[in-house]
């Protein structure tokens, strides 16, 4: 051992001594005491030249021989359904709001990497929503909490437990009550967990707040879809988003689209109506689409109803007088409103003619009055006679609060009434409206704790941050429908520190001596045990339990109809109704003022969770964020949406910034001019505007200020006021999409009913392969890989892109890498507004790769790196290529993307671990696309062999064809005629896009068709 | 030509001399780079110490033991896959048990910390070799892995470098047990890049 003090003194003898300047940042002390020893005279620079290259040469010599490829490190025992490289799938359950879906999880080597439908669930029968695919990168967010926190210093899971235990002794010996926030609940065994603590601390008070969803009395379950069990014949939507954001809208879509994919002009179609004022995806699907104000849709429905009683001599509902609908004279109403009168009487005879297939369904952003009048236009439509009893079916929560009410509990919060309080899947520092009263509420409760899976606004706020598994690690049981309970189980290991919320509540209920189960696992067993299970079976609870999660959950025998679901009477329907005055109200006539003006008042802001992020839970998710709005194509925030009459009123355009006042509230939103939107109505997005989260923090703008707290529906906020900013501001929108027309072109081609009949006798329309070509006509001896787009069928609702996004590995690029249109998703949906601007017809085209025989993009390729497989492919190898991105500037399709970056670098732990293992991980200056998931082709063709069988029709799903709720993309072997694809592509409604070029896409589109109820002449 | 002339030796001399010595010497960097910056993978007769001295001479090899007895995955995966170390365990619960390295994986085992092998084959990530075909054609896991059964240590045995993948997928004749009716394998792109 060397002692300091030499190596000081040979500091003294050094160079040091000549060339003090050099010495001052590297200290000859900084070299390994052996070398100091080796030389005692010190080092000349000479000598330290020589031993630096010696030490570069050795250092060289001793990386040459070093071969290090990593270790293979095998499982110590047999994990059992693990098997390395081949993907499990597990049964679960994803719950949002009050709606659920069977889920299947696909898991490589134990995490999950794919989320797709499970088609064996009896009510979501294999849809999945786009938001439940893209929460998969919620489970491998670096943001999550990952242990306790007591104000922001690590703590320990003993102490939180012991600290909440202690908060629930306290509510239980003093007379403070203590209050339990959550999110929807529609699980028994949560709501049994609750009320054993309910027992136990009886000053709990319960309630569940759904910021974007509320739940009103008249209004329709939206966790169950009604399109499926009888496919409606007419369909009106009275400002229902139902395609769209109203809840369970896969399932919809399903139904919807089940009778959109016709093969012959005379088979069955439905029509949809949609009377809405901002203009939602439902609207852009519809057959006839009204623009009206939300105030104006009572009188519009009180006006059907006359019609409908006066024409066509339907009894008036139980109860009502003539009388009362004496102000709503149909002609007087359309001309107040603005619409044709011939419009009202076509859907009248359409809704008498179809009577017991007609849904009707009402949106939940309609005010009160409204809600209402079409509950009363369907009890007279589908009740025949006897107008009595229980209609339709909504959802029942005691437990849940609406804004109003949560409003009173805050106010009470503020004023000291809690003792403490839990925040367990609600997050009201953000969502709630009034920010400082808020603050002041959670002021003035002593101990707060949130369960949550981020330190999100409302986990700042309180005292006790306590990380939540998230659900893919999580035990779970949700009502489907109030007889079918659906099983969440977890697909992987708590990635770190967290917990279940329940079993947090089952700790301090040990703690506090009470007999519960050791784990919610064994508590929701129990609870099934009891409940679901039928006593009398003759299979065993276990081989019964083990089923249902197999399958994903079972049918109880106990309806739970007492808590969940329950059906309104037309007694209650009658009250509300008498108690709304019979008076007419005045109607806002629609046709606003022309002039232009600084300021617009009056306005009517309808307000909807957003696709992506939903009410802001996922707002910290790059897939849901860069996911295009289907409607806008805006990514990465929320634009407020005008009509282009009152952008052109307020001298405002793309991204120009405006105030929007509602009342005390004033919040600033760059506008988005949206065509087809009615003339003073503004639409803005709930979910933007979070306060943290390192990808959520500072997107968008936060809309829940402007949630209406009058009477009626919190999404609606009538008599807003609207000014241009004076500074002038604007906010580039990041949008996908900015030129809307086809400008002439026959690329989504949609054709009336009628018009289909008139084609579809003609002979083929089109000869797909006639044009004279230079390039030999290729051969596809085995298998030529095709799909085929029914564009009928298609809503538009992007679950395709998400689902692509998560298969393939596609990066997130940012807003800024957006506007300057460099969004990387390999299947895109091009949305076009055909007609007048201000009230367009709307078209949805998915648009990715088409597979070109004689494809554009291969012949400009300088190293060979894109070239056509033997199997109709056009393939890339991504390690010939250069980035030349002369492909990409030949391609019609402009569907090749670029990565100008290294995105993927970026990703912090353990974000990577959502990578699909089949699936190359593409690195800068490489070109990329749509492979058809060649991955999932490759896989079931040597699967196929394995089997000694040849590839079956269905065999091959890709990611965006499985994700379809509209079943819209389907893939085949086009050399097998039987298969789905070679029948749809003869379909007379097929025709490939650009065909003029010669280049053959093997993609096949299928023309919409769209069933207006005008008898229009044939264009 | 003035500038050679004036040096004192014609163009001869340097057609002769400098112009081959250089086109030698810049083949021969490239080459000697080419050749020194190849990846680590193409290294054959990498045989590392593992772990665990376990002999392929003497389990598939003495005794017999099938490939796919370990390798499960072989016929059913992408992957062939190492053992679990259990695997090892329901023989060596018996046998050797009293042999340090026994005693090491049964300690391995009860403990249950990972059993780090080193690795020897390793292809690219955008390569995605697939066993299950190969093994379905009844095409000898000795065919690129060598006569494993002879190795004590095992060693790489094959380059696997593209070209010995598309030399046996255009002839792969001696490959294929004789009654195959393989004619070939298929050399697209996306046959093996994804």
């Amino acid at each position: 051992m060397k002692e300091p003090e030499d190596a000081r003194k040979i500091k003294q003898v050094g160079y040091e001594k000549d060339m003090p300047a050099l010495t001052s940042g590297h200290h000859i002390e900084d070299l390994p005491a052996e070398i100091l020893e080796m030389y005692p005279d010190g080092i000349s620079r000479r000598r330290f030249l020589s031993l630096l290259s010696a030490s570069a040469a050795l250092a060289m010599g001793a990386s040459c021989s070093q071969i290090d490829r990593g270790t293979i490190v095998s499982y110590t025992k047999n994990p059992g359904e693990i098997k390395p490289g081949v993907a499990a799938c597990y049964a679960s359950t994803f719950q949002e709001g009050w709606t659920t879906q069977g889920v299947l999880v696909k898991t490589r080597e134990g995490r999950p990497i794919h989320i797709e439908g499970n088609p064996d669930h009896p009510i979501s029968k294999g849809t999945v929503s786009l938001r439940a695919m893209g929460d998969l990168l919620g489970l491998y967010d670096p943001d999550r909490l990952r242990a306790p926190k007591l104000n922001s210093d690590a703590s320990t899971w003993e102490a939180a437990i012991a600290a909440l235990t202690q908060a629930f002794e306290k509510a239980r010996t003093g007379d403070k009550p203590f209050l339990l926030m959550t999110g929807a609940m529609v699980s028994p065994s949560q709501r049994s967990l609750i009320a054993d603590l309910k027992q136990a601390v009886p000053g709990l008070w319960h309630v569940c707040w759904e910021p974007a969803s509320p739940l009103s009395q008249f209004l329709d379950d939206p966790s169950i879809p009604k399109l499926h069990s009888e496919p409606a014949k007419i369909i009106l939507s009275l400002q229902s988003d139902f395609l769209g954001s109203d809840g369970n809208a896969p399932s919809y879509i399903q139904g919807f689209a089940s009778s959109r994919r016709i093969s012959s002009p005379s088979d069955r179609m439905n029509r949809l109506w949609v009377f809405e004022g901002p203009m939602t995806l439902t609207g852009a699907n519809a057959d006839v689409r009204i623009r009206v104000r939300p105030s104006g849709i009572a009188s519009l429905a009180y006006a059907l109803i006359r019609l409908l009683n006066e024409v066509h001599g339907i009894a008036l509902p139980y109860g009502m007088d003539a009388n009362y609908l004496k102000p709503y004279m149909p002609a007087k109403t359309a001309e107040t409103l603005g619409l044709e009168l011939v419009n009202l009487e076509l859907l009248a005879r359409d809704l008498a003619e179809a009577r017991q297939s007609v849904q009707v369904l009402a949106g939940p952003s309609l005010p009160a009055e409204a809600s209402v009048a079409s509950s009363l236009l369907k009890i007279m439509l589908e009740a025949d006679g006897d107008q009595s009893g229980s209609h339709g079916s909504r959802l029942f929560v005691a437990e849940a609060v609406s804004n109003a009410e949560l409003r009173n509990l805050i106010e009470e919060a503020a004023g000291g009434k809690f003792s403490g309080a839990i925040f367990w899947g609600v997050n009201p520092a953000y969502a709630f409206p009034e920010a400082s009263l808020w603050k002041e509420a959670v002021g003035n409760i002593p101990d707060t704790f949130r369960i949550g899976p981020y330190e999100d606004e409302t986990a700042t706020d309180c005292d006790w941050r306590l990380p939540e598994h998230h659900w893919l690690e999580a035990w779970g049981d949700f009502l489907s429908t109030s007889r079918f309970v659906s099983l969440r189980q977890p697909t992987i290991g708590p990635l770190h520190s967290t917990r279940q919320g329940e079993d947090i509540l089952l700790a301090c209920m040990r703690d506090m001596d009470l007999q519960v189960p050791g784990s919610y696992r064994e508590y929701i067993k129990t609870v099934w045990k009891s409940r679901i299970y039928p006593g009398n079976s003759p299979v065993r609870f276990d081989d019964y339990w083990n089923a249902a999660l197999h399958n994903g959950g079972a049918e109880s025998i106990r309806e739970f109809s007492s808590f969940l679901q329950g059906s309104w009477q037309t007694a209650e329907l009658r009250g509300v109704w008498s108690s709304l005055g019979s008076e007419s109200k005045e109607d806002v006539p629609n046709a606003g003022n022309e002039a232009a003006a600084d300021a617009i008042d009056g306005m009517e802001l309808v307000l909807a969770p957003q696709a992506g992020v939903y009410d802001g839970r996922y707002a910290n998710n790059g897939w849901l964020n860069e996911l295009p709005d289907p409607v806008t194509r805006a990514t990465w925030g929320n634009p407020l949406s005008l009509s282009i009459a009152d952008a052109e009123r307020l001298g405002v355009g793309n991204g120009d910034v405006v105030e929007v006042t509602n009342g005390e509230t004033t919040i600033e939103a760059p506008v988005l001019i949206q065509p087809g939107q009615c003339p003073g109505v503004a639409a803005l997005a709930l979910g933007y505007g979070r306060r943290s989260g390192s990808v959520a923090a500072g997107i968008g703008v936060n809309a829940y200020p402007l949630l209406n707290n009058s009477p009626g529906s919190p999404l609606l906020a009538p008599g807003i006021s609207m000014r241009r900013k004076n500074t002038r501001e604007r906010r580039p929108l990041p949008l996908t999409q900015t030129h809307d027309r086809m400008e002439g072109r026959d690329l989504a081609r949609s054709w009336t009913l009628n018009r289909y009949a008139l084609e579809s006798g003609k002979e083929k329309v089109h000869d797909p392969h006639h044009h004279a070509s230079l390039i030999p006509e290729r051969k596809y001896p085995e298998h030529k890989w095709s799909m085929a787009v029914d564009l009928s069928a298609c809503v538009g609702c992007s679950a395709c892109v998400i689902a692509c996004q998560s298969e393939n590995n596609i990066p997130v690029v940012g807003p800024e890498q957006v506007l300057k249109g460099r969004h990387m998703h390999w299947i895109r949906i091009d949305r076009y507004y055909e007609g007048d601007p201000h009230d367009p017809r709307v078209l949805h085209q998915p648009m990715f790769c088409q597979h070109c025989d004689d494809a554009p993009c291969e012949i400009v390729c300088p190293v060979n790196a894109t070239t056509h497989s033997p199997d109709g492919l056009n393939q890339m190898a991504y390690n010939r290529c250069v980035g030349t991105r002369y492909c990409s500037n030949n391609c019609p399709f402009k569907v090749r993307r670029f990565n100008f970056f290294d995105y993927t670098s970026m990703k912090k732990e353990p974000e990577n671990l959502v990578f699909n293992p089949e699936v190359t991980v593409r690195p800068r200056g490489v070109m990329e696309k749509c492979t058809l998931c060649i991955q999932r082709i490759q896989n079931a063709k040597q699967k196929a062999k394995v089997e000694d069988r040849s590839i079956k029709d269905g065999d091959i799903v890709p990611a965006c064809a499985a994700a379809c709720p509209a079943g819209a993309i389907v893939f085949g072997d086009l050399n097998d005629p039987d298969s789905r694809v070679a029948k749809l592509s003869k379909s007379n409604r097929a025709y490939h896009m650009l065909e003029e070029l010669g280049i053959k896409p093997s993609v096949t589109y299928l023309a919409d068709i769209s069933h207006p109820a005008i008898i229009e002449e044939l264009r | 030509m003035g500038l050679l002339k004036e040096s004192g030796r014609d163009f001869l001399y340097y057609s002769r001399f400098i112009l081959p010595v250089a086109l030698v010497a810049i083949l021969g960097t490239i080459v000697g780079v080419g050749w020194f910056t190849q990846p680590d993978r193409f290294v054959r007769g990498y045989a590392p110490v593992q772990p665990i001295p376990y002999s392929h001479r003497l389990h598939p090899g003495t005794l017999r033991i099938p490939c796919a007895y370990c390798h499960t995955g072989a016929a059913k995966s992408r992957q062939a896959g190492i053992p679990t170390v259990e695997k090892c365990m329901n023989c060596h619960r018996v046998t050797k048990t009293d042999s340090p390295d026994i005693m090491k994986l049964a300690a391995l085992y009860d403990s249950g910390e990972p059993l780090q092998w080193i690795r020897i084959h390793s292809l690219p990530d955008h390569v995605y070799f697939d066993h299950r075909p190969h093994v379905h054609a009844e095409i000898l896991c000795q065919t690129c892995h060598g006569e494993v059964q002879t190795m004590h240590i095992v060693y790489q045995n094959m380059s696997m470098r593209m070209s010995n993948c598309l030399g046996c997928h255009r002839d792969p004749e001696y490959a294929l047990p004789a009654d195959s009716e393989i004619i070939n394998g298929p050399e697209h792109c996306n046959a093996c890049h994804r």
